[in-house]
């Protein structure tokens, strides 16, 4: 709770969120009236995903297969450890690996590790990479950096002798310092907005064009594929990351990534499911969940305190379920008010407000046992 | 509606999704020779990695949101290292929307994979301002086929 009462001193962070709502809100609105079909996606995608969490064992199986039968090399994680294990012994030492933004590589302290092991890590998302040099926590699942000021930015990417006056010079110098690290990288590594079973694609989007760089440069590629990613076929993903980049507010996205195996890359394919399958009988609705961010602009709580409300890696109303699932919440989940905008708002209906109920109960029985 | 109009209504449709995501539009009734001036330096990609101008044609177009869809490992490497992107558009890569521009591209792709492009590269990661070039191209042309 101590980071809380901190959170309500930083008028930044109130700031930023909201200015990011003021900028983004409308363009869900103007998404959602231009693109009508996206409301048709959003059924079709909740009754997929909810069907497919019954059948993970027989998915992934079929993943794997589809993968190992193009020429790809797949593992399965069950928690970090292993998943930090097995990505190591691909990686090696001395290296250098340049990321694409992935809340499950942040589940995992991927990063970290790497660096730890003697390898060069590299956020390449311009927000994480910011994150990452400051040592902080992502206030927010897609804008990482939006509680620091231009000037505190100067000041971080400072650190690796990037100078600027202004977003521009500061987003050109990291661009230029970011371009010498992608074409020496020997891996590139993502996670994955969306996996199709039928042809073992992943499906990865972004507007900063670090994805397509992290994906075609280097000669080795690690995905990290949590197990809620996996979806039957390619059409059911596209509508997928159509939905998250429209709910988030940048519809279309700039770019559309896909990744399937092929003779001139090594690519190596780690399934994760730290917590998920577990998950599956209590917290089922938190895992067709899109990650697109949205509930937490529109939280009344996450506007004061951002991503610090919440576990280690996942914060606000999503944050609550996802921390229960892959790590730990605490009385943290008692702030939530209940209000329900956040269910209102998301592009698959999660019942973000039962799901807490839920969160609410199960720390209270392990409460009540300790 | 006649498949003349129809394509009609779809270049309009096309024409606002590229001035929404900031896209220089050419109308052109030979894009290829109107592309000529864009092609990149023959010696390739510079030492520091800014390769300058490149050209690609679209596969497919979702005229919906301006998505196009391309395919090849090696045009994705140079479409993510160019200064400026240039896409030559036919008539008949143009589509409604973004799944019928998929199911086109892949047709056409074979075994490789596809991807789209629908804008420059752009971050608002900075207090949220806008800023284009971010790790991508600067800025993106299409030189669409027809009037001019």
């Amino acid at each position: 709770m101590k980071d809380l009462y901190e959170a309500l001193g930083h008028s930044s962070i109130r700031a930023g969120i909201t200015r990011s709502w003021q900028n983004l809100y409308p363009q869900v609105e103007d998404n959602l009236a231009r693109h009508p079909s996206l409301r048709e996606y959003s059924k079709e995608l909740r009754d997929a995903r909810l069907r497919l969490l019954g059948e993970f064992d027989r998915s992934l199986d079929a993943a794997r297969r589809a993968l190992e039968s193009r020429g790809a090399t797949t593992y399965f994680a069950m928690d970090p450890e292993e998943a930090r294990r097995i990505v190591a012994e691909i990686v090696g030492s001395r290296r250098i690996v340049v990321k694409s933004k992935s809340m499950v590589s942040e589940e995992l302290h991927l990063r970290e590790h790497l660096e730890a092991l003697g390898n060069e890590a590299w956020e390449t998302d311009l927000g994480e990479f910011i994150i990452h040099l400051a040592g902080q926590k992502p206030m927010h699942t897609i804008i990482p950096a939006l509680h620091l000021s231009e000037n505190e930015v100067a000041r971080v990417l400072g650190r690796v002798g990037i100078q600027g006056r202004d977003a521009k010079e500061l987003a050109e110098g990291a661009r230029r310092f970011l371009r010498g690290k992608f074409l020496k990288a020997d891996f590139g590594m993502t996670g994955c907005n969306a996996f199709s079973i039928e042809t073992a694609t992943t499906f990865l989007v972004d507007n900063e064009g670090n994805m397509r760089l992290t994906i075609s440069l280097p000669k080795g590629l690690i995905t990290l594929v949590s197990l809620d990613k996996l979806l039957p076929n390619d059409e059911l993903c596209l509508k997928q990351v159509m939905l998250q980049a429209a709910f988030f507010g940048t519809y279309p996205p700039s770019y559309i990534n896909t990744v399937k195996p092929t003779r001139d890359r090594s690519l190596y394919v780690v399934f994760i499911d730290n917590g998920r399958s577990k998950a599956r009988e209590e917290l089922a609705e938190q895992l067709i969940c899109v990650k697109c961010g949205r509930c937490q602009l529109e939280c009344p709580v996450f506007h004061p305190l951002g991503n610090l409300w919440g576990g280690d890696v996942y914060g606000g109303p999503m944050g609550m379920g996802w921390s229960a699932i892959t790590d730990r919440i605490g009385d943290e989940v008692y702030l939530c008010v209940l209000c329900g905008k956040c269910k209102e708002v998301c592009p698959v209906e999660v019942d973000m407000p039962q799901i807490i109920w839920t969160v609410r109960r199960d720390y209270m029985r392990q409460k009540l046992k300790t | 509606m006649s498949k003349a109009e129809l394509k009609e209504d779809l270049v309009k449709t096309l024409t606002e999704a590229l001035a929404r995501n900031n896209v220089e539009l050419i109308l052109s009734s030979e894009p290829e020779a109107a592309a000529k001036r864009f092609e990149a330096d023959p010696e390739g990609p510079k030492a520091a990695g800014e390769p300058g101008s490149m050209v690609s044609r679209a596969l497919s177009v979702a005229a919906d949101t301006g998505l196009m869809f391309f395919s090849g490992k090696e045009l994705q490497a140079a479409m993510g290292l160019a200064e400026h992107h240039v896409v030559v558009v036919k008539r008949s890569a143009l589509t409604p929307d973004v799944l019928t521009a998929y199911r086109l591209a892949l047709e056409k792709a074979g075994a490789e994979e596809v991807f789209a492009s629908s804008s420059a590269s752009k971050t608002s990661d900075i207090e949220g301002k806008l800023v284009w070039g971010m790790h991508g191209p600067r800025k993106l042309t299409v030189i669409l086929e027809g009037g001019g």
